[in-house]
């Protein structure tokens, strides 16, 4: 997971070989753990039925014989009695170890079912997670990039434009000032100017 | 915000060219746009003299 959190996309690609060992690994270990169970099972089974089977086969032949009329256990005792009539204990073993089996098989299945589901959840969530990492980091770096273009462009366009203006503007200033210079002393020359008019207005 | 900025600069700029190229130009400007401003009837009041005075 916490490799899952650092990388890239060589890193993407760098995880592939991983998740197929790491795939192999586990189906390695889904062997070894489903038979390796069932086995265990199995021979727990088998090791019961051995010390038992002579009471359950007693039990069974008391039935068998308790039970005149032909029902739905019929078959089961039919098989668990050889031709002659006697109790075949070795069949009534198997089938039990079969059944075991059977019982074991399907809660090994169950349980690399409910594993496998895990597995592939959390998979799933360290993919999901992984990815959403890449895009908030690239999200990420694209903006402190795109940060970082426009603060250029914007310092290079304020830098000439200011440049443009200085120049300017220190070409234009003399010519400025030479203007309001001139306006100014075309006010106080009309002012003068109808000062004298209107002294010849008074004095006729 | 950073364009404000950028056009404080640029009129910084604008006023130090200004002022380093030709000194005093921004009282002269106040004074001619006040005595523009203050005088702006200047040009008919003269017309009105000169006809007053002329016979």
């Amino acid at each position: 997971m916490s490799e899952l959190q650092v990388f890239d996309a060589r890193s993407i690609r760098a995880q592939v070989p991983k998740s197929q060992f790491r795939t192999l690994c586990e189906l390695v270990g889904i062997l070894v753990h489903d038979y390796g169970y069932r086995l265990v099972l199995t021979a727990m089974a088998t090791y019961a039925l051995e010390h038992c089977h002579h009471a359950v086969a007693e039990h069974v032949d008391n039935c068998a014989t308790d039970l005149p009329t032909p029902t739905w256990t019929s078959p089961i005792r039919a098989f668990m009695r050889d031709r002659s009539g006697s109790l075949n204990v070795g069949a009534f073993t198997d089938l039990m170890a079969i059944g075991s089996a059977l019982i074991a098989g399907a809660i090994c299945w169950l349980l690399f079912a409910g594993w496998n589901a895990e597995r592939q959840s959390r998979r799933t969530r360290e993919l999901v997670d992984a990815a959403n990492s890449c895009i908030r980091s690239k999200r990420h770096n694209v903006l402190e990039d795109r940060r970082g273009v426009v603060a250029i462009e914007f310092a290079l366009i304020v830098s000439i434009v200011g440049l443009a203006v200085f120049v300017g503007m220190s070409q234009v200033a003399p010519g400025f000032d030479t203007w309001a210079q001139h306006l100014a002393q075309s006010v106080a020359d009309g002012r003068a100017v109808l000062a004298q008019l209107q002294a010849q207005q008074v004095a006729p | 915000m950073n364009g404000l900025c950028a056009l404080l600069a640029i009129v910084a700029l604008a006023w130090a060219a200004a002022e380093s190229s030709a000194p005093g130009v921004t009282l002269h400007a106040i004074v001619a746009y006040e005595s523009v401003i203050q005088n702006a009837d200047l040009p008919q009041q003269i017309d009105a003299a000169i006809k007053a005075v002329t016979p």
